[in-house]
């Protein structure tokens, strides 16, 4: 299989790539803020699911059998 | 022999992996529909796969760290922060699974970071995976897949934190 190695060097650098590019291009940027806004609001969406689904299970254990 | 199971795996119809504060996604700027099987709508949602079409590969000689370009191309993005396993020495390795439809057609896919093209990965037909390993789990990864030839699919993304 192949394998591609990855290493923390390279990966540092291309966050540093990646910051100058959100600063200099602002269409880049723009696509990354709808990004983040759209990952943020399903985040959101799963906590609440997860919160739901607990409380459900805490009922269920406190009906009388 | 037991089978490590995958810390997270993403997939069309599956392209989020969130247990806070760990969170890996999946993104497809642009993917291609047939109209008969395999490569049409309904039988790539029922085997869970994108499809990409040889005719719309990119131009594999231009640079894409640059937004201009990649924005133009078909490619998978793939965001990666496992901040819980930050500073423990831990490894990922993150396995990219595709089909190639035609063994007269070999895929191509340009592996890039931001920093710049990591690999030039061909896809055989018959093969069905790559394997890419990170050494440090310390910062948020950002992957793009670029597709650059031939006629594929792609099946999914599996990370394993080791």
């Amino acid at each position: 299989m192949p394998i591609i190695r990855v290493t923390r060097k390279q990966i540092e650098a291309a966050n540093k790539a990646r910051e100058a590019a959100l600063k200099k291009d602002d269409d880049f940027r723009r696509h990354e803020e709808q990004r983040q806004r759209f990952e943020e609001a399903a985040k959101a969406r799963e906590a609440a699911l997860q919160k739901e689904l607990k409380a459900a299970a805490g009922r269920k254990e406190e009906q009388p059998s | 022999m037991s089978c490590l199971d995958a810390t997270f795996t993403l997939t069309p119809r599956s392209p989020v992996y969130y247990e806070s504060p760990n969170i890996a996604s999946l993104y497809c700027h642009g993917a291609d529909f047939w109209s008969y099987s395999p490569a049409d709508f309904s039988s790539l949602y029922a085997s869970d796969r994108f499809f990409f079409d040889g005719s719309f590969a990119c131009d594999p000689n231009l640079d894409y760290r640059q937004w201009a370009n990649l924005k133009k191309a078909r490619y998978l993005d793939v965001y990666i922060n496992l901040q819980s396993y930050a500073g423990t020495k831990k490894e990922l390795a993150l396995i990219f699974g595709f089909d190639v439809l035609w063994s007269a057609n070999p895929g191509r896919v340009l592996v890039y970071s931001n920093a710049g093209l990591l690999q030039d990965q061909q896809l055989v037909y018959g093969d069905n995976q790559f394997l890419l390993e990170f050494d440090s789990l310390d910062s948020t990864v950002y992957l793009q897949f670029i597709h650059a030839g031939g006629y594929w699919f792609f099946r999914g993304i599996s990370g394993y934190v080791v």
